[in-house]
């Protein structure tokens, strides 16, 4: 087992040079530059202006020397400044990230708690009421566009039907629960309901696969209770490819709901990334995409380990 | 107890187990933490923006400019206390100098912390030359042409307690023509371009002087832009606000900004003006989505509200559904919506062609479909401000009355041109109605337009490089100063003549008002000059556009202005309660 963690740790380093090289490339790729977003057109802004402020923000570098200067940074821990605000990137992520994670972490967990559910019942009683309605639950969920359903839970049916909208900003868990949860209960409600729409989904599928298998009518010839047959026989092999889409669904979501966080003014990495795009400030982008990149290669790597306690059959080897 | 085949069970009832308690204690807990989240919403929010009584609130009093008055009746006694609260789309950006900044996002919620040198009447909303008035400079005399002295207040102080001086003022007006760190833009350095000195002969006391006259320089520093900093910042960091810590002598101190969510000021006890200010606060939220920002105004979550797309039908829905507590205005602005012709490049190096463009555009129905009737024709110099061309005079320009297609074809058929003619045009994405509408009109000519709309890093410097055919764009002007405006777009080395079309009368005649001092002599230059560039045809200006605004009735003593870059430090404001 640490052989394998071991191998699995190794192979992160190739992983982010790789995505970091392409990351760099497409950044560099986009027309557009950070000096004509922070310059713009002003009156009195000159050529010199724009020659020099590239020159000092190391832009007019070759791309090759950009590459190893930042990638040296990088190794260091040290993930650079801002082109455009000049703050560092690792102050900005670390207000940002706590936000990020409260909305992920309560969106996976609640898309988890409705979708195993609705996954198993439907598969139970399929092709009967339950299992209608809550495909049509599930289908509704994956067919409306994210951002139709917040803004119209956020900005319509909640103000003129209840009279009641969230407070306005972001406050902090550990300084305010109260307000913070009064801000934050209806985006984790509303992207938790459209992942677990496709959780939902896999499950029932999984179930059914299973729920077919020759172990489970054995278990049933058994005398064992149903309940006991569904939850602790059939749910536990359904739930390896489950735990993958989950595991996914939250590196996705660590990386920044834009649309979330943009409905909901919620000051989080998507939001920060997305400004870093428009502003073509290269280092930001660069940083987060790196950070994701190796959530990813870790989630992947827990997952896979979880993979061991969920089914003793699968043997890890390297 | 019955098992599942429906049969009764001799056996004992099932003790709970331990994950039955787990699972059951986390759905109470779960069920616990909704109720509480759900209690205390928004239904009445803590500073509800409208919860004042609106009864007796006056109808907003017309001015000169179209706009509105809100000054505080005789017989109301300021009132301390409250917290104002005011939202917009974005950070102040790219950080909290406003010297750097671009945009009334930064304006808005840091000018609260500063002061400028001069200031425009707080309760004029004209922000005309004659509305100037002191702010740190108690008086200012012109010895001569080329010179200009400030007399500074001696009681001001910076927020960490130093006495404000000559030296801050020297150390501001240096680092506004060149910032101390290479690293650090200037949009505005051009407006020191004609500052050879700055001499501080004593601690009060601040002479300026010019390589030539420049009539202009007192109107600038009247804006919210030109807010002072002290020199040992300046000096020591390279700007204002580095590190988070922002130093102004303003009525309110930063107290906290967490990007992308809120900055906060609070009101400074040692403020020179005794008794200000009458806020104890100001939050600015910063919240991307418009439609958020609409409904969070709607449950009275505001007390000013601003937004480029808050158009009339959303003015009138926030007057019949946030339950009377707010008056709506559409301010005349100077931000005008206009076409440039790349004259780098052929037909439009012709000029018939780009007079056929301006016949093409009917202004009326652009102000009515775009704008939704809240615009105004004009060309260069703001409609409503006191230089320009009477609407009777400009009227009679090719396109600024009717539109006239037959006459745009012929203009282009005498220049040569073949019809359908392919043109590509480039916009930002949040120009798009407008761009939208330059192209329907165009086709009615035959130039087909191959519109590209992308986001400012994208489109920008594709109109700067040239690489275009047609670009509609928004302009704005700080301030209805013809040196702001002619320099923006009309003369050869304008920031955006990106019409590319160089005229040495249009040249002459911008050099000869900026020298000018005498209103009446200079304004006769600005008319000629603006008469100049309009037969030309270097753009096609189509309107000059309303500022949308909502203002709770609880709001006293503020006035909207016409620049959205003043009026904004509110020590002057109280709140109704």
């Amino acid at each position: 087992m640490q052989r394998y963690i071991a191998g699995r740790l190794l192979l992160l380093p190739p992983t982010l040079i790789g995505v970091s090289l392409i990351i760099f490339v497409i950044m560099r790729l986009l027309p557009g530059d950070v000096v004509e977003i922070v310059l713009g057109t002003a009156q009195g802004v000159t050529e010199q202006q724009k020659v020099e402020l590239r020159h000092n923000l190391g832009l007019d570098r070759p791309l090759p020397v950009q590459y190893a200067q930042w990638v040296g940074g990088l190794a260091r821990l040290d993930t650079g400044r801002s082109l455009f605000t000049k703050a560092p990137i690792s102050a900005e992520l670390k207000d940002r990230l706590p936000v990020t994670a409260e909305l992920a972490l309560g969106a996976v967990l609640l898309s988890t708690l409705i979708a195993l559910p609705v996954g198993i019942i439907s598969a139970v009683f399929q092709d009967r009421a339950p299992d209608y309605f809550l495909r049509i639950f599930s289908i509704l969920g994956l067919a409306l566009p994210i951002f139709w359903i917040q803004s119209l839970v956020r900005n319509l049916i909640l103000p003129k039907y209840f009279g009641w909208v969230p407070p306005p900003g972001y406050a902090e868990p550990w300084h305010d629960l109260g307000t913070n949860l009064q801000q934050m209960w209806m985006p984790v409600l509303l992207l938790g309901y459209v992942q677990s729409a496709i959780i939902s989904r896999l499950t029932r599928s999984t179930m059914l696969d299973v729920l077919r298998e020759d172990y489970i009518r054995t278990a049933r010839a058994k005398g064992l209770r149903e309940r006991g047959v569904i939850l602790r026989h059939a749910t536990r092999n359904a739930m390896l490819p489950v735990v993958t889409l989950a595991t996914i669904q939250l590196g996705t979501l660590l990386g920044g709901a834009v649309i979330t966080e943009s409905v909901f003014g919620l000051p989080g990495v998507g939001r920060y990334v997305l400004d870093a795009i428009r502003n073509r400030d290269y280092p930001v982008v660069e940083a987060v995409i790196v950070m994701i990149a190796m959530t990813y290669a870790l989630l992947n790597l827990v997952v896979d380990l979880l993979y061991g306690w969920i089914d003793p059959r699968i043997r890890l080897t390297v | 107890m019955w098992n599942d085949e429906g049969r009764q069970s001799t056996t004992m009832p099932r003790r709970t187990s331990r994950r039955r308690f787990l699972v059951g204690g986390a759905g109470v807990t779960g069920s616990a933490a909704f109720l509480f989240a759900c209690g205390g919403g928004s239904k009445n929010n803590a500073g509800n923006a409208g919860a004042a009584g609106n009864t007796g609130s006056a109808k907003p009093a017309a001015s000169a400019a179209g706009g509105q008055a809100k000054a505080t009746a005789a017989a109301e006694t300021p009132k301390p206390g409250g917290i104002l609260t005011q939202v917009f789309f974005t950070d102040p950006s790219p950080n909290l100098d406003m010297h750097q900044t671009t945009t009334y996002t930064a304006v808005w919620p840091l000018s609260p912390c500063f002061n400028q040198l001069v200031q425009f009447d707080t309760t004029k909303p004209d922000d005309a030359q004659q509305d100037i008035v002191a702010d740190l400079a108690e008086k200012w005399e012109q010895p001569d042409d080329t010179s200009t002295v400030f007399t500074l207040r001696k009681d001001a102080k910076w927020h960490d307690g130093a006495d404000f001086t000559s030296e801050d003022v020297k150390a501001t007006l240096e680092w506004l023509k060149k910032p101390f760190k290479p690293d650090r833009p200037s949009p505005r350095s051009g407006t020191q371009v004609t500052v050879d000195e700055v001499q501080v002969p004593d601690p009060y006391t601040v002479k300026v002087k010019f390589s030539r006259p420049t009539a202009s320089y007192i109107m600038n520093l009247a804006t919210a832009y030109f807010a002072m900093g002290q020199s040992k910042d300046l000096h020591d960091n390279g700007e204002i606000g580095a590190n988070g810590k922002l130093i102004g002598t303003g009525p309110f101190k930063l107290k906290n900004y967490q990007r992308a969510n809120i900055t906060e000021v609070e009101k400074n006890p040692a403020y020179h003006i005794a008794g200000r200010p009458y806020l104890d606060g100001i939050k600015s939220f910063i919240l991307p989505d418009y439609t958020t920002r609409l409904t969070n105004l709607i449950a009275g979550q505001y007390h000013i509200f601003f937004a480029s797309e808050f158009v009339k039908t959303d003015q009138e829905r926030v007057k019949q559904e946030a339950g009377g507590k707010y008056d709506t205005f559409s301010i005349p602005g100077f931000n005008h919506e206009t076409v440039f012709m790349n004259a780098t490049r052929m037909p439009y190096k012709d000029m018939r062609v780009r007079q056929a463009i301006s016949l093409a555009m009917d202004r009326d129905a652009a102000i009515n479909v775009v704008k939704q009737g809240q615009a105004r024709r004009g060309a260069y110099m703001a409609p409503q401000g006191v230089w320009a061309i009477g609407e009777a005079e400009l009227r009679a320009y090719d396109g600024y009355d009717k539109p006239d297609v037959q006459k745009a074809k012929q203009l282009l058929q005498a220049a040569g041109v073949t019809t359908p003619l392919d043109a590509s045009a480039t916009s930002r994405t949040d120009f798009q109605t407008f761009a939208e509408f330059v192209k329907d009109q165009l086709a009615k000519i035959g130039i087909n337009l191959k519109l590209t709309l992308a986001d400012t890093a994208t489109a920008q410097p594709v109109l700067i490089r040239g690489d275009f055919d047609i670009g509609p764009w928004t302009i704005g002007i700080n301030v209805d100063d013809p040196d702001a405006t002619f320099s923006e777009i009309a003369i050869s080395k304008a920031a955006r003549n990106w019409s590319h079309v160089y005229d040495d009368q249009i040249d002459q005649l911008y050099d000869k008002q900026s020298a000018t001092f005498d209103f009446q002599e200079r304004k006769k230059i600005v008319q000629d000059l603006e008469r100049r560039a309009l037969s030309q045809y270097q753009v096609a200006v189509l309107y000059f556009q309303a500022s949308n605004h909502a203002l709770a009735k609880s709001v006293r003593n503020y006035v909207i202005h016409q620049s959205l870059y003043s009026n904004r430090r509110m020590d002057q404001v109280w709140l109704k309660t």
